[in-house]
């Protein structure tokens, strides 16, 4: 027997022996609670006075999900909330890095700037934007006032198509600046050799920007729009500070469902059969990404 | 009174060009005339403002001072396109995402030509330059060779007045270099466009022009050509840029040896040709070239240092009182290190370059 192992073996197992720390860690705080939630989906839970009855139901919770109207109506404030807000934070993300990547924009002092939005943790992002609301003191209704846009002040939250609204306008806020980012890294990806180019070949600036940087930009705006749609899906903050999903559930997202179901219905079983659809779809969008993400550094040479 | 036909303006012509970046001065008074149909190369190190040069023809950068002139009009403010002029990049710069077709069709499209137009436009470009099968695939699916050869096309399917090269064939190995150097020549011989070209490659530059300036700290130092340049370079740095192996160069003294004028190097005494370009007391710098350098007759006495033969040739050093000393000799040399020879130089093959200007006298 060769009591000594290879150099190759013997790299391979330092790797196990380093990895697996981190392995177990992430089994036990995401593996874990990942299966355990699934199997509550599966299950109907109920706290009866203080103890807590399971009973296997199969499919049952999500049967139930299909003729629930509350959900419905989530589903599709969901799918509102997040093609609106991966449209409105992609095309001003990229105006954004137009912007950055201009020669005036290129000072570093406007790229700390832009970061701010994104750095406030959320919930102080969003309860700064509710004081910025506020129906009798905030800050919005006081310039709208002394511009003379509006007569009186408003409440900003207290009608569901505004409401909803808002909350968009407010992630959208919080949401711009990374993805900004990220499209200036793409934007400076493209070799200026290529514009020089166009330039020689007659392109306008216009030109230029549809059939040189926009083409190079493909890659760098899927993997904005993938994540900023997960990002878009997992919104809750908000939600639970400014509005607490009124009025009248119209600003209840999938996400803010699944709490309010199993938090304060303490349905838990149907609860987490919401927060495991909002997971799948997540889990198909982060492996979407994955692909995304890996042609194009295969494709950087 | 007989009718002189008009003499028709340089195609391009540079006066007192310079160009400042900041307070670092690239190009100073460069003045160039360049006849319609020559092929001029800009020869230089790098930062000797060759590319800057360039740029400024080709409406990339703006001059600081001076005028920019082609066919006798002055078109510092027009753009590339007003200028009538096509580039081809050193880094082929082809567009990633688009095929070789839509890659040498873009500037085309660019003009608003009509579809059909184009493809022909383009097949008939394609052909010449061996393209046709490759035009549906993208840049980065064609060798070294193609993609330098679909930068060549894209310039050429403009028909343009000039075209203009930016070192293009430094990313290609050494074989496809000469390769490509041989088409493009030919090219010029069948188009006959004026054309501007830049390289760091003096040999490249030699092979392929008409006519050769070679610039230093963004002068030029000599514009001639290849012939002049290499047998009579205006200054010693023009001398020691052009040549492989390089020329060697060693500072003496002129003397006058039987009244006729000689320089002295170390302790050996070489005749200068005896035509009062010399006074004696004169400091100098004395360039021979290598194949100047004829062994086994004369009076100057060397020891052989090393033996590099080539091929063709055998590269040998010497030693000598007066410093090192390279021949060139024809095949493989059987000297050894070490082996006694004498060596004899011509007057008339010495560069005599005057000490402190660097001018040759």
């Amino acid at each position: 027997m060769a009591s000594q192992a290879t150099f190759e073996q013997r790299r391979r197992s330092a790797g196990l022996f380093l990895v697996a720390p981190a392995i177990v860690v992430l089994l036990a705080i995401l593996g874990y609670p990942i299966l355990e939630s699934m199997m509550l989906a599966l299950q109907r839970v109920q706290l009866n006075a203080g103890e807590i009855q399971r009973s296997f139901i199969g499919l049952g919770n999500f049967q139930r999900l299909l003729a629930d109207e509350t959900f419905r109506h989530a589903a599709l404030n969901t799918l509102y909330f997040s093609v609106a807000e991966v449209v409105l934070v992609v095309v001003l993300g990229f105006g954004v890095a137009l912007l950055l990547n201009h020669p005036l924009g290129r000072p570093g002092f406007f790229r700390i700037l832009l970061v701010v939005p994104w750095a406030i943790a959320p919930v102080a992002n969003a309860v700064l934007w509710k004081w910025i609301l506020n129906a009798n003191y905030g800050v919005l209704n006081g310039i709208l006032q002394s511009l003379g846009l509006i007569d009186y002040y408003q409440v900003w939250l207290g009608s569901p198509f505004s409401a909803l609204n808002f909350l968009l306008l407010v992630d959208v806020w919080k949401s711009v600046p990374f993805v900004a980012l990220l499209l200036l890294a793409g934007l400076q990806r493209v070799p200026s050799i290529l514009y020089r180019a166009a330039y020689m070949d007659g392109a306008s600036r216009l030109q230029a920007f549809r059939h040189v940087t926009l083409p190079s930009m493909r890659g760098a705006v899927a993997i904005a729009v993938v994540l900023q749609t997960i990002w878009s899906l997992r919104v809750f903050d908000l939600v639970f500070v400014l509005t607490r999903g009124g009025p009248a559930d119209a600003t209840v997202l999938l996400n803010f469902l699944a709490y309010r179901v199993t938090f304060n219905f303490l349905d838990i079983g149907y609860g987490a059969a919401i927060a495991n659809v909002i997971f799948v779809l997540t889990l198909l969008l982060a492996i979407l990404y994955i692909r995304l993400v890996r042609p194009a550094e295969g494709a950087a040479r | 009174m007989t009718s002189v036909p008009p003499r028709l303006p340089p195609a391009i012509e540079l006066r007192r060009v310079a160009k400042s970046f900041g307070t670092v001065q690239v190009c100073r008074d460069v003045d160039l005339a360049i006849e319609t149909g020559e092929f001029v190369t800009l020869l230089g190190p790098s930062g000797c403002g060759k590319t800057t040069t360039l740029n400024m023809v080709a409406g990339l950068e703006d001059s600081t001072s001076g005028d920019i002139l082609l066919a006798g009009r002055r078109v510092n403010e027009l753009s590339p396109v007003e200028r009538d002029v096509a580039m081809v990049f050193q880094n082929y710069a082809l567009y990633p995402h688009m095929t070789v077709a839509e890659n040498i069709g873009f500037t085309l499209r660019m003009r608003g030509m009509k579809r059909a137009e184009i493809a022909a436009r383009v097949t008939a470009i394609a052909a010449s330059l061996e393209l046709s099968h490759v035009l549906e695939r993208l840049p980065a699916q064609l060798s070294g060779g193609q993609q330098q050869r679909v930068a060549i096309g894209r310039a050429l399917v403009r028909e343009p007045r000039i075209f203009l090269f930016d070192e293009p064939f430094s990313n290609l190995d050494a074989a496809l270099r000469v390769k490509m150097r041989a088409e493009v020549k030919q090219l010029h011989q069948r188009l006959g466009v004026t054309s501007l070209f830049v390289t760091h490659d003096q040999e490249e530059a030699m092979s392929i022009s008409d006519r050769i300036a070679v610039m230093n700290r963004g002068r030029v130092e000599q514009f001639g050509t290849p012939e002049e340049i290499y047998a009579r370079p205006a200054t010693r740095y023009v001398a020691s840029f052009i040549g492989n192996p390089q020329i060697e160069l060693m500072p003496g003294t002129v003397e006058a040896a039987d009244g006729r004028p000689a320089v002295r190097l170390g302790a050996q005494v070489l005749p200068l040709p005896g035509d009062g370009r010399f006074r004696p007391g004169q400091k100098v710098e004395i360039g021979i070239r290598p194949e100047h350098v004829r062994l086994g007759a004369g009076n100057l006495s060397a020891s052989v240092r090393l033996v590099q033969p080539v091929g063709p040739l055998s590269h040998v050093v010497l030693d000598w009182d007066g410093g090192s000393l390279t021949a060139t000799l024809p095949g493989f040399s059987r000297l050894q290190p070490g082996e006694r020879v004498s060596a004899a130089i011509s007057p008339d093959d010495m560069l005599v370059f005057d000490q402190e200007t660097g001018l040759r006298l």
